[in-house]
């Protein structure tokens, strides 16, 4: 059953003392792809991982990886590694007796041994290091250890739990551009963790967001942003204005081709009268729908633009300068609060708080969320 | 003059150590070094013999017994603690109290009225002997107080608890995500336990074997009251020379030597562990 999975879970799920960790999860992780698991605090992204790596067993359903079964199978005998969310380093091994320790618990011969350990700390840049003791690395060094650590198994799959949630700011961007490479040059699938919607959308090749226990949408980056299928991912993944309301009117097919059908709604939101929107699967009129504005998908303009079919007035209630970017608290007539995105440029001057703006906006450029 | 801060901090602990610990070891040395008076006591009489005698066969009988015992209780501690340290450290959090409570309480009671207590257990006529008579395992009582065995069995008994203690500290410390990290490193568990647990624990280990192996050398109640006359250790013989011949400085020239074996002893360990 050679196939392109790395891994395939169907129907995981996992429960702890009456707390459902983990349920019905179906995934699929193909091979060299870089995936994330996204969701809050608690979704049970910990508990998913540790069942690929064998700590934990799922209570149902079952996991596949590179083909084979692993009900049963013990977390020492699983072509996986992990690098773990405080990086467990070995205290009483060297930096390199830390990276050889699966190849000797493997009994890999000792020159073949010490050329991969040299290799996997060069990847790493801490080949200066070798003989150091983890008490003695920093933060970023010793999650270089834990990289190197793993990968130098050549495991089928690496998996990491939220690895960059130890370092500060700065040292996280630096190693989220490393990582990237590293995946991209050993070519191994990754697993990865994160709460961070930032690190997911930068990171990943495909992003599965989790909501209690359960996977809520499984896409690309873009995908996930700009189509979310629930007002939790629309939400959860970048900013966005979810505004509730109902169907009004369903107009004729946009697009005849079928999995990507497309039709014109007309929408009345609460506190934002009529507005038009596209929709991807049908819908009753009177249903009840969230409207997903994205703040940047929103034109400010003092007065109407012919082409923008979305038109509804307010005022500048609060203006943040972010450097390349401008984010603005508008309130309208209505009370609601919309946020709105713009670039900054210093040729054209920002929105003064108290200033009257048009928000603005194609049907295109809003999606319709039922759930 | 000014006093320099590190002198005037280190100044009371000094005088301390001094007057109860350098001051007497002095005494000690300087006794053993003279004659025995006509009636106990102390005759300032320089005298060479005593180290001498304790070549004697009869007394370096006692000190290699001694040697031989305390190490075995060494050993036999170190076997029985670790399983238990292990289990209690990973223990819930909440139960650890307990059972450290629990090691802790034996060490409430008088030693000289657990020593008793096992004296009951081990006579020819005591619990375990009724017990291996009904299941009809032996046909008459078996000698099993007053052999080395039972003395082996007292020290094992209490010096248990020194062994536990930090052994358990330092198995309490290892982070379970390093267990786990050996897992994902294809280790099995008895590698895990080789490679990872063994090596962490040694601190524990180390100061359990010292703390066990002095204790047991020194003891004088255990092979008093589970050996009898037979099998005298060195603590007896010391006890004895001081309170019972009143032979102050051969007992001071035996107090001596016990004190550089237990030095040899720490000596030869730190070697051992350093080459593990
Ligand atoms: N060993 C356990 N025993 C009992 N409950 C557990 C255990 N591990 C996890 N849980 C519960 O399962 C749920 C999911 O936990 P999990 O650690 O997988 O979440 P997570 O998504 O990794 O969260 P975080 O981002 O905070 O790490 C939580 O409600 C948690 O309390
Ligand atoms: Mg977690």
């Amino acid at each position: 059953m050679s196939e392109q999975a790395t891994v395939r879970m169907e129907g995981v799920g996992k429960l702890f003392h009456g707390v459902q960790a983990v349920e019905g999860v179906d995934l699929e992780i193909r091979r060299g792809e870089f995936f994330a698991l996204l969701g809050p605090s608690g979704c049970g992204k910990t508990t998913l991982l540790r069942m690929v790596a064998g700590f934990e067993m799922p209570d149902r359903g079952s996991i596949r990886i590179g083909g084979r079964d692993m009900t049963g199978v013990p977390a020492n005998e699983r072509p996986v590694n992990m690098v773990f969310q405080q990086y467990a380093l070995f205290p009483h091994l060297s930096v390199a007796e830390n990276v050889a320790f699966g190849l000797r618990v493997r009994r890999t011969p000792e020159p073949e041994l010490r050329e991969r350990v040299a290799e996997a700390l060069a990847s790493v840049q801490l080949a200066g290091l070798a003989g150091r003791m983890p008490a003695q690395l920093s933060g970023g060094q010793q999650q270089r250890v834990a990289l190197a650590r793993a990968l130098v198994n050549r495991p089928e799959l690496l998996l990491l739990d939220e690895p960059m949630a130890a370092l500060d700011e700065k040292l996280r961007e630096d190693m989220r551009q490393e990582l990237k490479t590293l995946q991209h040059r050993v070519g191994i699938s990754f697993l990865y963790v994160t709460h961070d919607q930032q690190e997911a959308l930068e990171l990943a090749d495909r992003i599965a967001v989790m909501e209690r226990g359960k996977v809520v949408q499984v896409g690309a980056p873009q995908e996930i942003y700009e189509v979310p299928q629930t007002a939790f991912v629309a939400d959860f993944v970048g900013v966005s204005n979810l505004i509730p309301g109902k169907v009004v009117e369903r107009e004729r097919l946009l697009v005849e081709s079928a999995p990507g059908a497309s039709r014109r709604v007309v929408l009345a939101l609460d506190g934002f009268g009529r507005v038009e929107a596209v929709s991807r699967s049908a819908m009753e009129t009177g249903a009840r729908v969230t409207l997903c504005l994205r703040p940047e998908r929103i034109h400010l303009a003092a007065s109407p633009v012919e082409d923008l079919v979305n038109r509804v007035l307010g005022m500048v209630e609060r203006a943040l300068f972010l450097g390349s970017e401008i984010h603005y608290h508008i309130r309208l007539k209505s009370g609601t609060l919309v946020r709105v995105h713009d670039s900054y440029s210093p040729l054209q001057p920002a929105r003064r708080e108290g200033e009257s703006v048009y928000l603005q906006w194609r049907a295109e450029d809003s999606t319709v969320l039922t759930r | 003059m000014r006093v320099p801060a590190r002198v005037r901090l280190l100044a009371p602990p000094l005088a301390w150590i001094g007057v109860f610990y350098v001051v007497p070891l002095l005494l000690i040395l300087a006794v053993s070094f003279v004659s025995r008076g006509a009636y106990g006591g102390v005759s300032w009489t320089p005298n060479w013999g005593n180290y001498g005698r304790i070549f004697d066969s009869l007394y370096g009988a006692v000190f290699f017994r001694s040697i031989v015992l305390s190490t075995a209780a060494t050993a036999a501690c170190a076997l029985l603690a670790f399983p238990v340290s292990w289990w209690m450290a990973r223990s819930p959090k909440r139960s650890q109290e307990t059972l450290l409570l629990l090691v802790l309480i034996p060490f409430w009671t008088n030693i000289l009225v657990r020593l008793y207590a096992w004296m009951f257990l081990l006579s020819g006529a005591g619990l375990l002997n009724s017990a291996l008579q009904a299941l009809g395992l032996t046909r008459g009582p078996v000698d099993i107080l007053y052999t080395r065995g039972a003395i082996l069995l007292g020290l094992l008994y209490g010096n248990l608890p020194l062994m536990i203690l930090p052994l358990y500290a330092s198995l309490e410390r290892i982070d379970k995500s390093l267990l786990e990290a050996a897992r994902d490193l294809y280790a099995s568990p008895a590698q895990t336990l080789f490679r990872v647990i063994l090596p962490l624990a040694k601190p524990g280990l180390a100061a359990g074997c010292i703390l066990v192996f002095t204790s047991a050398l020194c003891d004088f109640a255990t092979p008093d009251l589970l050996g009898g006359a037979k099998n005298m250790l060195v603590g007896n013989l010391i006890q004895q020379q001081y309170l019972v011949a009143r032979d102050w400085p051969f007992g001071s020239a035996l107090s001596l030597t016990q004190m550089l074996v237990i030095g040899g002893g720490l000596l030869l360990f730190r070697r051992l562990e350093k080459a593990a």
